[in-house]
């Protein structure tokens, strides 16, 4: 009956319910029944008791007046024996009782006298006969007496719930047979019922395969049949859907298998890391570059698996907001690889990234291939150089000789001797400027191919485009000296700075400056210098000849030179607007030109502001409230400084900057507050990443670093810090609280809790091992260096340019530090006086190539 | 006391061509020139010579030019001596290492014999 579970409920509510209705009618109606039957005995009852009253009556008269009591006693026991009579008894006259029934004695109750001339019923309860219905009879009008005969009533309430009773049974006896028949019927309506919900269940559970066996023409059979019709319709369906999804779960299978066969087939290697450098994604030449093999490294940090020069990139590519970053790592096998990594974005709106991906790619071949090609140009060069050595040198000997040796000795009346003399001055002056034109023109080559193949070094820095124009400017005076050509200098103000390397943007702008001039007999060279964007926009105005449409596309092609090179001897190598090209390029600038043949031409050139290193960053870090900064005009001071470095105006004897690197905002303010009482400047960043900011921006003396911070971490930072070649020669100490500090990198390392005394003497220890740095005066105009480059690295921050005369001034205003003499000086230079001085060191810059 | 101007160079060219020009120095001043045609000659001339102005050429057979610096500024007797680097290597490196390894000048190939000259002059404190 389990099945029948639902059905039991009904059943059971049903039959409850038909219970109790019935159960109702059934007292009603046989309640009904009996008091019916009741009331009609209890009519007989009256009429049978008058009948025995009144024939009594009747038949009494004579003995009642004869007053023979036996007899009536006889004639009323006779009547005792009907149904339903329950006493009889005679009265005279007087109200005596005659003759009765009772028995013993008659009952006081019935004694009184009715006085009645004709029969009355009455019902009265007699004490010991229950209730009775009394009959009363006069006999002869009452003269002789009454008859008074008592009829039972406890007989008919006794029949009254016989019937009740025998009618309930029979009732009840239907009612449990129609149950029995009712039970059946619902069983039968419940049984396809059953099956259908167990159909249902299993439809419910997908089982289309299910039958039903309900063959009945009614309801039941009918919903029987739409359900089989709506389960075969629903399997269909889902077959359909079950295809459709087949389908897609094929192609998004074959889809992500290819794709996976992509990755496994990349011949880079390919690394996807989280947001927490944890590793999501390596492949087989990923394995293979690091010796990886089959290790299960999928959600561990990078760090475990891969060398420092990697995980370096995974961490920094955490704070890259666009484009990648790339660095050299080592591979298994001595191989060498290049890694680029990029971060992934979801969408661009996104806030985070899911992390990053790095590509590798061996290198080693390509880095092979380099050298080879360093090696030959180095060959070459040398190739090259040496016979145009011979050349040029003999024939300035040969000069030399005939002018000083030969032509004097000559007879000075002859007039073919005078000829012979001035052509072979001719001739040899050809020979010195093309041999002269030879070596510019490998020089040039060398210089293109070394830029071209990467080879080129470039010492790039913060500087104003301004100071530039202006070097170069000045450089090329001598030449306009010649010609009667003017060069005015238009600069900007507060003209943002730009990154890059001075020596090489000095060449692209005296390259322009020289071309211009080669082509103007007279006339104004107009120079601007401006602001455009977020670039600096350099424009070089001449009134030449101008540039011809059909030639202005090709003029910074290699070796395109304006003018019929039939008719016209050229002018220099063809080589100097490729290469201001390729200057240009690599500073992420543009250089183009426009002119109109006959009106002259300008040139521009354009370079990106250096956003990165400009106040830009320091307004958004302080907006972060990052950057724990000092007094305004502590900042103005620094940038004070900065400008004056770059401009070289004068030295400087501020005291020596100080980064403090520390997230403990207390630590950091408690170091900067101790720095300041020992007379340094101090600065202060809260993480490596607005660190490494700060230290490219200021360069500091010497950076304190904190190993544990958020965001970049002390290691990462100095590895930066390390890896980039203006901030390489910055003391660090790093300040720490792990003991391993020294293997961070920096170049001292103290223990937190910072001990005051050997915190400042080491600090103070640094500084003078690094005091090289301190200052130095280069004697002579900054313009005429094209090779600054090593100074730079010797005295990072601290040049300053200055004509011989002034550097007395310097040193006895107590400049200590070195002063750095170009050799073609030294010898009109008093540097015996120089170095006589107490803290002042005397070097003499070689001179040679540069002077060319 | 003259003084002494050693030539060392592996190209007879290069050789001649900074004979020549310092010639002049020869018939002016009290000056004597000696060459070398690799850097052990050179090196050894050096050393019993012990001139006071040597050319060194960097690019050489035996012994290259660095090498020979390098000993001659090791050694505390010869250390006095001016060596003044010449060579065709224009890059960088080259530049630097020759001036960290003592040498007071460097110049590159193509050179101009009134630069030789100059330069020899002010080195000699002529």
């Amino acid at each position: 009956m389990a099945a029948m579970s639902p059905m039991t409920g009904i059943f059971k509510r049903t039959f409850l319910l038909v219970f109790c209705v019935f159960g109702l009618i059934a007292a009603i109606t046989s309640g009904m029944a009996a008091y019916f039957l009741y009331e009609r005995m209890a009519d007989e009852f009256q009429s049978k008791g008058l009948a025995i009253a009144e024939s009594i009556a009747k038949g009494s008269q004579v003995v009642l007046l004869t007053e023979d009591a036996s007899a009536i006693q006889s004639s009323i026991d006779h009547f005792l024996g009907i149904e339903g009579v329950k006493y009889i008894f005679v009265m005279d006259s007087r109200n005596d009782v005659i003759a009765h029934t009772f028995v013993p004695v008659m009952p006081d109750a019935l004694r009184e006298r009715s006085g009645l001339r004709r029969s009355a019923v009455r019902e009265i309860d007699v004490q010991g006969y229950g209730p009775v219905m009394d009959i009363n009879a006069p006999i002869l009008e009452g003269v002789a007496g009454y008859v008074h005969v008592g009829m039972d009533m406890g007989l008919l309430e006794t029949y009254f719930w016989k019937v009740f009773a025998n009618m309930q049974l029979v009732l009840l006896g239907i009612f449990l047979a129609c149950m029995v028949a009712v039970y059946y019927s619902v069983q039968r309506i419940a049984r396809p019922l059953t099956e259908l919900s167990r159909y249902a269940a299993r439809l419910a559970k997908h089982d289309f395969s299910a039958e039903i066996d309900i063959v009945s023409e009614d309801e039941v059979g009918m919903l029987a049949r739409t359900m089989q019709s709506m389960s075969q319709e629903l399997s269909a369906l889902f077959g359909e859907m079950n295809a459709k999804v087949e389908k897609a779960t094929e192609e998004v299978r074959r889809n992500l298998s290819y794709r996976q066969a992509i990755i496994n087939n990349l011949a880079d290697g390919l690394l996807v890391t989280d947001r927490d450098a944890k590793i999501t994604l390596v492949n087989p030449a990923m394995r293979e570059y690091f010796d990886l093999r089959d290790l299960e490294c999928e959600g561990e940090l990078a760090e475990r698996y891969f060398p420092e020069e990697l995980v370096s990139l995974v961490v920094s590519v955490q704070s890259l907001k666009e484009g990648v970053v790339t660095a050299e790592v080592p591979l298994s096998g001595n191989r060498t690889g290049k890694a680029l990594a990029s971060r992934i974005w979801l969408d661009e709106t996104q806030e985070k990234s899911l992390g990053g991906v790095i590509l590798v790619r061996d290198i080693t071949h390509e880095k092979a291939l380099d050298r080879l090609k360093t090696e030959f140009i180095s060959t070459v060069s040398h190739e090259l150089r040496t016979p145009m050595t011979s050349v040029l040198g003999f024939t300035k000997i040969i000069r030399k000789k005939l002018e000083r040796d030969v032509f004097p000795e000559l007879d000075p009346d002859s007039e073919k001797a005078a000829r012979a003399v001035e052509q072979v001055q001719d001739n040899i002056g050809i020979i010195v400027t093309e041999a002269e034109r030879l070596t510019e023109l490998i020089n040039d080559v060398l210089d293109i191919a070394k830029m071209e193949s990467g080879k080129a070094q470039w010492r790039d820095r913060l500087l104003s485009m301004g100071d530039v124009a202006a070097h170069s400017v000045r450089s090329v005076r001598g030449m306009c000296a010649d010609k009667g050509v003017r060069v005015e200098l238009e600069v900007e103000e507060s003209l943002p700075m730009v990154f890059g390397d001075s020596s090489r943007l000095v060449q692209v702008m005296v390259n322009l400056l020289s071309n211009a001039i080669k082509f103007m007999d007279e006339g104004v060279i107009t120079c601007r210098v401006r602001r455009q964007d977020s670039f600096v926009l350099v424009s070089v105005v001449d009134q030449g000849a101008g540039i011809g449409p059909d030639q202005l596309p090709f003029i910074f092609e290699k070796f395109k030179q304006v003018g019929d090179t039939l008719t016209e001897k050229p002018q220099g190598t063809g080589l100097g607007l490729p290469i201001c090209r390729q200057i240009v390029t690599r500073h992420g600038g543009e250089i183009w030109a426009e002119s109109v043949a006959g009106m002259g031409s300008t040139f521009y050139f354009t370079l990106p502001i250096a956003e990165d290193f400009s106040e830009n960053v320091l307004v958004s870090d302080e907006k972060m409230n990052k950057i724990v900064c000092e007094e305004e005009t502590d900042i103005l001071m620094r940038e004070g400084q900065a400008m004056m470095v770059e401009t070289g105006e004068e030295a400087c004897d501020m005291p020596p900057l100080i980064l403090v690197v520390d997230d403990d905002p207390s630590l950091g303010k408690y170091l900067k507050q101790l720095f300041r009482d020992a007379g340094f400047r101090v600065l202060v960043a809260q993480n490596g990443r607005i660190a490494l900011s700060l230290a490219r921006q200021h360069l500091p003396s010497l950076i304190t670093m904190d190993l544990m911070m958020p965001e970049m971490d002390g290691k990462a930072a100095i590895h930066c810090l390390r890896s980039n070649p203006f901030t390489r020669h910055i003391p660090i100490l790093v300040v720490t609280a792990l003991s391993e500090a020294d293997s961070a990198g920096g170049d001292a390392a103290v223990l937190k809790p910072v001990d005051e005394e050997q915190l400042l003497e080491t600090v103070n220890a640094l500084l003078r091992d690094h005091d090289v740095s301190r200052s130095c005066i280069v004697l002579g105009d900054r313009a005429s260096y094209a090779f600054d480059d090593d100074l730079t690295v010797i005295c990072p921050n601290r040049i300053t340019f200055c004509p011989p005369d002034e550097v007395w001034d310097h040193v006895r205003e107590g400049f200590r530090g070195f002063v750095f003499v170009p050799s073609e000086m030294a010898g009109v230079f008093d540097l015996e006086a120089l170095s006589r001085f107490s803290g002042v060191q005397v070097l003499i810059l070689p001179g040679g190539e540069d002077y060319k | 006391m003259s003084k002494k101007i050693l030539i060392v160079d592996d190209e007879v060219h290069i050789k001649m061509l900074l004979e020549q020009t310092l010639e002049e120095l020869e018939d002016e001043f009290e000056v004597e020139l000696f060459t070398a045609s690799d850097g052990e000659e050179g090196l050894d001339f050096i050393r019993t010579e012990k001139p006071d102005l040597v050319f060194l050429d960097i690019m050489m057979p035996k012994m290259n030019g660095y090498e020979v610096c390098r000993t001659v500024m090791e050694d505390s007797e010869l250390k006095h001596i001016k060596i003044i680097l010449l060579t065709a290597k224009g890059q960088e490196v080259d530049r630097k290492q020759g001036l960290e390894l003592g040498a007071k000048m460097y110049m590159t190939k193509p050179f101009d014999p009134d630069e030789i000259l100059k330069v020899s002059k002010e080195m000699l404190d002529l």
